[in-house]
């Protein structure tokens, strides 16, 4: 087993908007890697992402009815994928975003650290994104 | 928008995924770690069932099988109040199991009492995770 930890943010925001905009490949740029993703299609649900962490290739979700939204991020084509357990469930009128990391086999300790305050900073600007984009 | 508190719970469990997704979606099992233990429960139909608790009656809708590991139930005082739902989900951790359970305050209920039950429910969900661990079968 490997070390997680699991953010809870609350996006006042109705759920289905909020997963509409998740679903959408093309939107993760917008809001990982300090919106600073360039990305482009492989093929089914698979996206070549340029980061400022170097390559990746991510594995979106399918549509489903349970507001999963979980993803995979491969460093090559031919690696083991590494998942990224995230959903959104109602919170009242607005949306509650669960969104969980593991520590990858052979991460440093000190780069785990680093990856949990990066992915908080993405999941605030998700967050900010999000509640400033009132259609 | 109207919006309420919530705590996300999560639990390493050190058994296999499926192991622990057949064990929640049994209702029966729920009084195995729930409220201590000390829970009587009653069929009603479908995937309600009448829970006799330490903290008074409750209405549960348990989930119904599903491909991604979700068991999100949901508590009812009555009948015919509003379900409350508590968001529930198994993904796999290696070759064992990451619990995440999220609890709402529920509208009106004191923030001491909501603080209280945030202890309970993480004093359940380690009541599970022993019990689980220790069921090698």
């Amino acid at each position: 087993m490997f070390n997680s930890h699991t953010f809870g943010v609350q996006i006042d925001r109705p759920v289905d908007d909020v997963y509409e905009f998740l679903l959408e490949p093309t939107n993760f740029g917008k809001w990982v890697f300090a919106g600073d993703a360039k990305m482009r299609h492989v093929g089914g649900r698979d996206w070549a992402v340029e980061t400022s962490v170097g390559p990746r290739i991510i594995r979106f979700a399918e549509r489903n009815s349970f507001g999963i939204l979980d993803y995979f991020a491969l460093l090559t084509p031919d690696s083991p994928p590494h998942p990224i357990p995230m959903r959104v469930v109602a919170n009242g009128e607005g949306t509650e975003l669960i969104y969980t990391s593991f520590q990858r086999p052979g991460m440093s300790e000190l780069e785990w650290k680093s990856v949990i305050e990066w992915v908080t900073v993405d999941l605030l600007a998700l967050k900010s994104l999000l509640e400033a984009r009132q259609e | 928008m109207s919006m309420l508190n919530s705590y996300t719970f999560t639990l390493p469990i050190d058994r296999p995924l499926a192991v622990v997704y057949e064990f929640l979606l049994e209702p029966r099992n729920f009084a195995k770690w729930a409220f201590v233990g000390d829970v009587n429960m009653k069929h009603l139909g479908g995937q309600d069932w009448s829970v006799e608790s330490s903290v008074g009656p409750r209405i549960l809708r348990f989930a119904v099988r599903n491909d991604f590991g979700v068991l999100d139930h949901f508590a009812f005082l009555t009948p015919d109040s509003p379900p409350h739902p508590i968001a529930m989900r198994v993904v796999a951790n290696g070759d064992g199991t990451e619990l995440l359970y999220t609890s709402f305050q529920r509208p009106q209920m004191p923030d001491a009492e909501w603080r209280s039950m945030i202890e309970w429910v993480n004093t359940d969900l380690m009541a599970l995770k022993s019990l689980l661990e220790a069921h090698q079968e």
